[in-house]
């Protein structure tokens, strides 16, 4: 009978510790996600579905809690892609941050731009994901850039 | 715009389940732990107490954004006032789990050696009003916090102190499903805790209140 108490006893401590920590309960063992842009210091390049996006984030370094400009390049070979919907989707790889999409315009010869706010995750974590979705009739390419704000 | 009260609830709901609990969950969970033990109706009043006062402040802040039409500025005076509010969640969270897990022999020893802050913590704590948590839940609204804060951006996207009001009303709601119900399980697993199993969730509290202390902290020092 104690013994039976204990073990229930022990269950409960456990269910209490995932209860009350589950972020930390369940992150430990999961794959380490790193930078692979450094947006803070020159502008990145990446190319999708042959569709090629250079992404420059000003003013730098890029803090967050800042009004911050996002400025888009796409080209496809050697063509620039003027008719393009294109919007940046603000995410974070680890932390559920609400959608923050910075819509863009289109200002010449396939440079898009638009302004927007990384916001501040107070768990100090401060790696980003931006993804460059550009939509052109009924398809979407999705360009992703992973970053860290300072 | 009806159509973003609807997404916003959903960001809320959402996010209430992938982010609050991880994030302010213990918080909530410590206010069920602490004090006698109460029957599931009165946890379950308490908690809603506790997240009305917390929505309450999000719309008042979701107003304001929407007047200022500038999530930038307004977020930006803001955070003074909410890396204290952390600070001052943890010094809470610390008052609690000392007292949970019986290591000041009940609030009377935060009293006598605490006149001050922590003094003052005992007084909300210990009222024996469950409508302390309305209050308490006010302040706790202005915890620093970034699933709000995106939707701040869409409360000063809309450029009406209504509208800004009625997003992160509908945003608010959508959070409290996940955080009343961890809140009030986290109630009930702590009316079934005896000796060192309720000593081991006060250390718990302890260190997540902690945990917010040294954050808070950081986050002045990034300022």
């Amino acid at each position: 009978m104690a013994r039976s108490s204990r073990t229930a006893d022990s269950f409960t401590a456990l269910a209490l510790v995932l209860f009350l920590f589950p972020p930390y309960a369940l992150a430990a063992g999961k794959p380490v996600i790193k930078a692979d842009c450094q947006i803070s210091e020159h502008p990145c390049t990446k190319t999708t579905d042959g569709l090629t996006a250079t992404l420059e984030i000003t003013p730098r370094p890029v803090r967050d809690m800042r009004e911050l400009v996002f400025t888009v390049f796409l080209s496809q070979g050697s063509k620039a892609v003027t008719d393009a919907k294109v919007a940046v989707d603000l995410t974070m790889p680890d932390m559920i941050m609400g959608q923050n999409l910075v819509r863009m315009a289109h200002k010449m010869q396939g440079i898009y731009a638009g302004k927007g706010v990384i916001v501040r995750c107070p768990s100090g974590k401060k790696l980003w994901r931006a993804e460059v979705r550009a939509h052109r009739g009924k398809k979407t390419i999705v360009v992703p850039f992973l970053f860290e704000v300072r | 715009m009806e159509t973003g009260y609807v997404f916003a609830f959903t960001t809320g709901l959402a996010g209430g389940f992938g982010h609050c609990i991880g994030m302010c969950g213990p918080l909530a969970a410590s206010f069920s732990v602490q004090g006698k033990r109460s029957p599931p109706s009165v946890v379950i009043g308490r908690q809603l107490l506790y997240h009305a006062g917390r929505v309450t402040t999000y719309a008042l802040i979701g107003a304001v954004m929407g007047y200022a039409g500038s999530f930038v500025n307004v977020a930006g005076s803001l955070m003074g006032v909410q890396n204290s509010v952390m600070i001052l969640a943890g010094v809470l969270m610390v008052a609690m789990g000392l007292g949970i897990a019986g290591l000041i022999g009940g609030t009377a020893w935060i009293e006598r050696h605490n006149a001050g802050v922590l003094g003052a913590a005992r007084r909300v704590i210990a009222h024996p009003s469950g409508l302390r948590n309305f209050p308490l839940g006010l302040l706790m609204g202005l915890l620093p916090c970034g699933l709000s804060y995106t939707s701040f951006i869409a409360a000063a996207g809309t450029g009406s102190p209504v509208s800004g009001m009625m997003l992160m009303l509908a945003f608010g709601c959508g959070t409290v499903p996940a955080l009343a119900a961890f809140g009030a399980a986290a109630g009930y697993v702590g009316s079934r805790l005896r000796g060192r199993v309720q000593q081991a969730g006060g250390l718990l509290v302890l260190a997540m209140g902690l945990y917010y202390i040294v954050k808070g902290i950081r986050l002045y020092a990034e300022m």
